[in-house]
């Protein structure tokens, strides 16, 4: 199984990816929490690099190649915004009596993931998730 | 993949929200507003038996929330946590078990345990 989305740099189009991939995955069987951790790793990295990527106010376009390969699901998120690995980011202090506001995201994706990976590429940022199907 | 927000005031102090639907980085504004109507130094539960998922967007509300609450006085509960909810809050170990019931029927007791020690003075 492989597919591309793809998506412009807009908020509302978060709509739009969600109903894609829920439709791709449940095409191939996955189950309600499974496809429901999927939309939360793609809702935060596609909402981070939307609103803090970018410097101008042009359209631009996120990518998400999906691929099922001997059991494995993998996506990659390729974008064109400025270098950021958001895996860099320092881990949230859960403990801290003082919520943290930012970080939760990333955390999130790493928790739901088994593997995660960031390369910057010919001008794109590409991160790449794998989680066992 | 909307949400809808139902809010009832019991007049005694319990504001309830109930939130139906997915609490995204798209409908968060929504539940924002719902909440920035209501009064901090009161008690604020939200009944979550509705809510199907929840994002980061989602749990920032519900932080600044329970923030908002502590330094005005008031609380914020939540109740009937549904699965996707349940597993973000763990994952985040997002609130204090004395914030998190599982029932009506548990939250009930915890909030006549506090009126109990209000009327007795403690």
């Amino acid at each position: 199984m492989e597919a591309t989305i793809r998506i412009a740099n807009r908020l509302p189009e978060l709509s739009t990816l969600q109903k894609k991939l829920t439709a791709l995955l449940k095409s191939a069987g996955a189950s309600r929490e499974f496809i429901d951790d999927v939309l939360l790793i793609a809702e935060e990295l596609v909402t981070n690099t939307v609103s803090y990527g970018y410097e101008d106010e042009d359209e631009h376009h996120i990518e998400i190649d999906v691929s099922l390969l001997a059991g494995r699901w993998r996506f990659r998120f390729r974008d064109d915004a400025g270098a950021f690995n958001p895996l860099e980011a320092p881990p949230p202090d859960l403990e801290a009596s003082d919520r943290p506001i930012g970080g939760l995201g990333i955390h999130l994706v790493r928790e739901l993931s088994d593997l995660v990976s960031y390369e910057r590429s010919e001008g794109s940022n590409i991160l790449t998730v794998e989680i066992k199907a | 993949m909307s949400l809808e927000i139902r809010t009832e005031d019991s007049g005694t102090g319990l504001q309830k929200v109930i939130p139906r639907g997915r609490l995204d980085t798209n409908t968060a504004p929504q539940l924002e507003s719902v909440l920035d109507s209501l009064s901090p130094a009161r008690v604020i539960v939200f009944d979550l038996n509705g809510l199907e998922y929840i994002s980061s967007a989602g749990l920032r509300i519900i932080f600044k929330t329970k923030k908002a609450t502590l330094a005005a006085g008031g609380k914020a509960l939540m109740v009937n946590l549904q699965p996707q909810v349940k597993k973000v809050f763990d994952i985040v170990k997002a609130l204090p078990s004395d914030s998190i019931f599982t029932s009506w029927d548990e939250l009930d007791e915890y909030l006549d345990g506090i009126q109990r020690r209000i009327v007795d003075g403690e």
